[in-house]
């Protein structure tokens, strides 16, 4: 059973600064055959601006494309904009690396290796 | 349901031009490609629309959109079910773009200062579709 709450949630990097936190949801945690791969990068825009988090979702999506998954959908939203809207929780979202852990998926944690080495 | 892709089905963007060409106050749609329409409009300037299908429309959607559509005037989410945060909208109307629901898209129209329309419920009250 995933602890979404109390276990750490992990960062995409830009060298030495966490510049955010990468969760995963909708159908790649229920499906076997999952079509796409939606993710919501939340930034810390003190370290982060927007313009960054759309070069890290720009990374995500073609590390996505080399490594084969035919899609991935990364919604964008700084840290305020998630506290306010509550998105996490709305939309079941896990914190990626921890799905990684707890499933041994291997695909996306090559993912993930890909995109901090080049957001 | 949304499908988070952020990029509209092709029966979406059927629906949008085939809904803004009934509008009163439309004279014709261009679709510029990229999910890029011009409509022009009766008596008032063109609009700019970057119609998309995200789940939520951050403030960074905005920016990118409008890095990449210099004459920009509007983001519009074409599902019911999708919205926007408020630093979204916020940063949308200081840069005079709209940031908009297709059902509000159809009433900012009406106005030169379409990036501004926010709808009105029968009390008077604005009605935002914040996420969350």
């Amino acid at each position: 059973m995933l602890n979404t709450t109390t276990m750490a949630t992990p960062f995409i990097t830009t060298g030495d600064n966490p510049t955010g936190r990468l969760f995963i949801f909708g159908s790649w945690l229920s499906s076997p055959m999952p079509n796409d791969l939606d993710l919501v990068f939340i930034y810390d825009d003190c370290v982060c601006s927007p313009q960054d988090a759309i070069t890290v979702r720009q990374a995500l999506k073609e590390c996505g494309a080399r490594l084969g998954i035919p899609a991935i959908h990364v919604v964008l939203l700084s840290e305020a904009e998630s506290v306010q809207c509550g998105f996490i929780e709305s939309v079941g979202a896990v914190p990626l690396k921890i799905w990684i852990n707890e499933h041994r998926d291997d695909l996306l944690r090559r993912l993930i290796e890909e995109a901090e080495k080049n957001p | 349901m949304p499908n988070n892709s952020g990029i509209p089905s092709w029966k979406s963007i059927q629906f949008f031009e085939n809904a803004i060409a009934t509008h009163n106050a439309v004279e014709s749609v261009t679709n510029r490609g990229e999910n890029v329409f011009i409509i022009n409009r009766k008596g008032h300037a063109p609009v700019v629309v970057y119609l998309t299908d995200v789940y939520t429309v951050g403030i960074a959607d905005v920016i990118d959109a409008m890095t990449r559509i210099p004459d920009l005037g509007c983001v519009v989410t074409i599902s019911n079910w999708n919205g926007y945060t408020q630093a979204a909208k916020d940063h949308g109307v200081q840069n005079h773009v709209g940031v908009f629901l297709f059902a509000e898209l159809m009433g900012a129209l009406n106005r030169d200062d379409f990036w501004a329309y926010v709808k009105h419920d029968d009390d008077g009250n604005p009605v935002y579709h914040y996420r969350g």
